[in-house]
């Protein structure tokens, strides 16, 4: 009887957690999955209709384009995720200085404490085509000729798009390398040195494979946020030119949040979670963690 | 050329490079701030320029036009982030200190749920937020955070609470401490650091968060910070030294936050990365 008690008190305490999930995460997807099969709307009944969701997804342009922008936006935010935290990373690890390493570490992270939104739209003006910063400086220059509208046109929207934020310093994905990197052991790093190990060498035997579980991680965390993130396309372009710059998840908000159509923004959205599913498996398969190798 | 001339040229070389790349890392946000005290005529003839004399008068203006938007982020954000900080240390507690049936099959279930994205979540939550009735309300938004900040934040508190010596757990029941008593005299302050850290980190993400609360709330009066600027982008197109000084005002709660937390912060994500 006691012990009893004792369990329906540990089961209460966590009824609020319970609750939440269920009402917030339950509940939804499985609401998403089963309506990516039906005409639900924000009127009217809705209807079973297979997967006839799916077919139209593949001969809508909307999908085929965004796709492919999607594509090219995943794989640019793989490089800028992974390259220059990396590189800096290197860079600030290899100082002597233990205050400046930290001071360093620091000034990686102090831009994190702008809003996002404030980051976003401060490229929106750095790409404004009248007095945007990137105009000006090129004018400065007496680089003319360069000056466009960088988000109207069709051939440099997308490619605006992946300029925000550069030098791409992620803090992030930096921090995430750095921490990886403090953590090799000193033994290990000593040896090699005594080797005669160039720097370079030392980067590819040593560092490079000591870090795969944190270059995993940072590859599944901007798999993750690449896919989902429509927030700086809306913010940018609203999707255009024409196609130039639509992804499926901005798509996906416009069927709901403008048209209403439920049924086939659910599809799009189970279609995203099994891409994001998918990939994610085959970078857990792919880049097992075997330090030891 | 020696050994050490060559790796004092190539410390200089690495100094030169990662401060230039950190400084313009940090130039839009500094131009934001240096714009925000030009007028506008300085702005667009003499764009360069540092402000001959520094204008506040964006300043005013600016407050006036984000204080309702920030405070609602405000809000919202310290609601929520408080939210999460007591489920996860609840529910962290029972997980890593009770004995029960279906605790390792609960732990899994809930945890199972960061693989389940936003993008599933998004459409079938915008409706039923809407049907159960708390779209334009602040509800639409700290329900739904809590729900998730609280999961990783369970994550990390059922593997620091395990680490609490079992000894202080019995000498307190041996002293008749209730279970509430232990939770709150023992529990709650041996994970602080843990708690901090957790608390920062959502604040830091549910205070930039913009889709969702775009989504949910049409009304005015409860939009965030995120939300109004982005349409006052639309609307003050050519108030260049307003905007900016808005966005200074509606970024300071962040700004101090993360800065007062930096510490916390920094050590939640680099103890996450080391884990991985």
């Amino acid at each position: 009887m006691n012990s009893l008690l004792r369990h329906r008190v540990s089961y209460l305490l966590l009824l609020p957690t319970f609750t939440l999930v269920i009402l917030f995460f339950y509940y939804p997807a499985l609401s998403g999955i089963f309506h990516a099969f039906t005409t639900w709307q924000a009127v009217g009944d809705s209807r079973w209709v297979g997967l006839d969701n799916f077919i139209f997804m593949a001969t809508d342009p909307f999908i085929r384009h965004s796709l492919y922008n999607q594509l090219l936006l995943t794989l640019a935010d793989m490089v800028k995720a992974l390259v220059p935290p990396f590189i800096v990373a290197e860079m600030i690890y290899s100082l002597r200085s233990e205050r400046e390493r930290y001071w360093l570490r620091t000034l990686c992270v102090i831009p994190m404490v702008a809003p996002g939104m404030v980051i976003i739209l401060m490229w929106y003006f750095i790409y404004d085509p009248n007095v945007g910063l990137l105009n000006q400086a090129l004018v400065g220059m007496g680089l003319e000729d360069l000056k466009r509208a960088w988000l109207g046109d069709p051939n440099f929207a997308l490619g605006a798009i992946v300029g925000i934020g550069f030098p791409w310093i992620g803090a992030l994905a930096f921090l995430i390398l750095y921490a990886g990197l403090n953590n090799i052991p000193g033994d290990i790093v000593d040896a090699a040195r005594i080797d005669g190990a160039s720097k370079f060498a030392r980067i590819l035997q040593i560092d490079l494979p000591m870090l795969v579980p944190q270059i995993r991680l940072v590859v599944l965390l901007t798999l993750i946020a690449s896919i989902q993130d429509f927030g700086r396309v809306l913010v940018m372009t609203g999707g255009g030119p024409g196609y130039a710059t639509y992804v499926p998840a901005l798509w996906m908000y416009e069927q709901t949040f403008l048209m209403s159509h439920f049924g086939y923004a659910s599809a799009i959205g189970v279609t995203l979670f099994l891409v994001i599913l998918t990939s994610s498996l085959i970078v857990l398969r792919v880049m097992k963690g075997d330090v030891e190798d | 050329m020696s050994k050490t001339d060559n790796s004092a040229l190539s410390t200089f070389l690495i100094r030169v490079i990662l401060y230039s790349l950190l400084g313009l890392s940090l130039l839009p946000v500094l131009v934001m701030v240096v714009l925000s005290v030009k007028s506008n005529v300085e702005i667009i003839t003499d764009f360069w320029s540092l402000p001959s004399v520094i204008r506040w008068d964006n300043y005013p203006g600016a407050f006036e036009t984000v204080k309702g938007s920030t405070f609602n982020s405000l809000f919202v954000t310290l609601v929520s982030c408080t939210g999460i900080v007591f489920l996860s240390s609840l529910s962290g507690f029972v997980f890593a200190r009770h004995r029960f049936p279906g605790r390792e099959t609960l732990f899994t279930v809930l945890i199972g749920l960061v693989m389940l994205p936003q993008v599933l979540l998004l459409v079938p939550l915008f409706v039923e937020v809407k049907s159960m009735g708390i779209a334009d309300t602040y509800w639409a938004l700290i329900l739904p955070y809590m729900a998730g900040g609280q999961i990783i934040g369970i994550l990390l508190c059922r593997g620091f609470m395990a680490t609490i010596p079992q000894a202080l757990f019995e000498s307190a029941r041996l002293d008749g401490a209730s279970e509430f008593q232990v939770y709150r005299h023992i529990v709650l302050p041996l994970s602080l650091p843990i708690l901090t850290a957790i608390g920062i980190i959502n604040f830091h993400g549910i205070y930039n968060d913009f889709v969702w609360p775009l989504m949910v709330l049409q009304d005015q009066d409860l939009k965030t910070f995120a939300v109004a600027i982005f349409e006052l982008s639309t609307v003050y197109r050519f108030e260049y030294g307003l905007t900016f000084a808005a966005y200074v005002v509606g970024s300071l709660p962040l700004v101090v936050v993360l800065l007062a937390g930096m510490k916390y912060f920094v050590r939640g994500i680099t103890e996450g990365g080391v884990k991985a």
